[in-house]
């Protein structure tokens, strides 16, 4: 188990594709999710940076959420991760250059907001949680939202990402 | 003006790090082909992307340079006076 499971619970580390039941108006819908690759990586450290593109809303956020815990089973907020300055500007160059405007977070603002960040995917790529059996993206997106963040203009901004 | 043809969002991806995106979204789901090149993303921030599959719904898109879009397909989409 990853040690960044301790802010806010463990993954559910889906061992195989499954099939997951949601109750709706219309009945039961049958959905599949995803196992989630979760990488073994030690904490980011508290004062390395988490990024995401501007802006920040709250329909985006939820969006986000929602497709995350359709896909793969639980709610998470896609960002990535930069451990210093340095890092940020080949994080914004690679993976954020169709962004304007990038919002920076401190990991350590992120856990004080009862946060945690799971390594998902390929490095930089976390996902923000609240934790496992989080019903609802509400207090998670509320919470990201209330982190304190600070702008920075992105240098490799390109329209078109390029 | 650039015309969305896949809301997405940019940061969301799978664990080949190539971006998720609901082909339902798509005003043009059945132009959300593997091998097809879109531009995806929102009003705020898009990009070039090629569809590398889909399943059950989702599309899962590479991002491309506007260089390397433009060597695969036309940039130019039909407009309805063209079209």
């Amino acid at each position: 188990m990853p040690a960044s499971d301790s802010a806010a619970g463990s993954a559910p580390l889906n061992a195989h594709p499954r099939t997951r039941r949601q109750g709706s108006p219309w009945g039961t819908i049958e959905t599949m999710t995803h196992q989630r690759a979760r990488r073994d990586d030690p904490d980011p450290p508290l004062d390395s940076l988490v990024l995401r593109g501007l802006p920040l809303t709250e329909r985006e956020l939820r969006e986000n959420a929602v497709a995350n815990f359709e896909y793969y089973g639980f709610y998470g907020i896609s960002v990535f991760h930069a451990d210093d300055h340095a890092h940020l500007t080949s994080v914004c160059a690679a993976k954020l250059s169709a962004f304007k405007d990038v919002a920076l977070f401190v990991v350590g603002d992120l856990r004080a907001s009862g946060l945690a960040l799971w390594a998902t995917g390929m490095a930089p790529h976390y996902d923000v949680v609240r934790g496992e059996g989080d019903q609802s993206p509400d207090d998670l997106v509320r919470r990201l939202l209330r982190t304190p963040w600070t702008r920075h203009v992105n240098a490799s901004f390109q329209e078109g990402g390029d | 003006m650039i015309v969305i043809d896949l809301p997405a969002d940019l940061h969301f991806e799978d664990d080949d790090g190539l971006l998720l995106a609901r082909v339902s979204r798509a005003p043009r789901p059945d132009l959300v082909t593997p091998g097809a090149i879109l531009v995806a993303g929102g009003k705020d921030a898009w990009t070039w992307v090629e569809v590398v599959a889909t399943e059950g719904g989702w599309a899962h898109l590479r991002q491309l340079t506007a260089r390397q879009a433009a060597a695969k397909s036309s940039l130019v989409a039909p407009t309805p006076h063209t079209a």
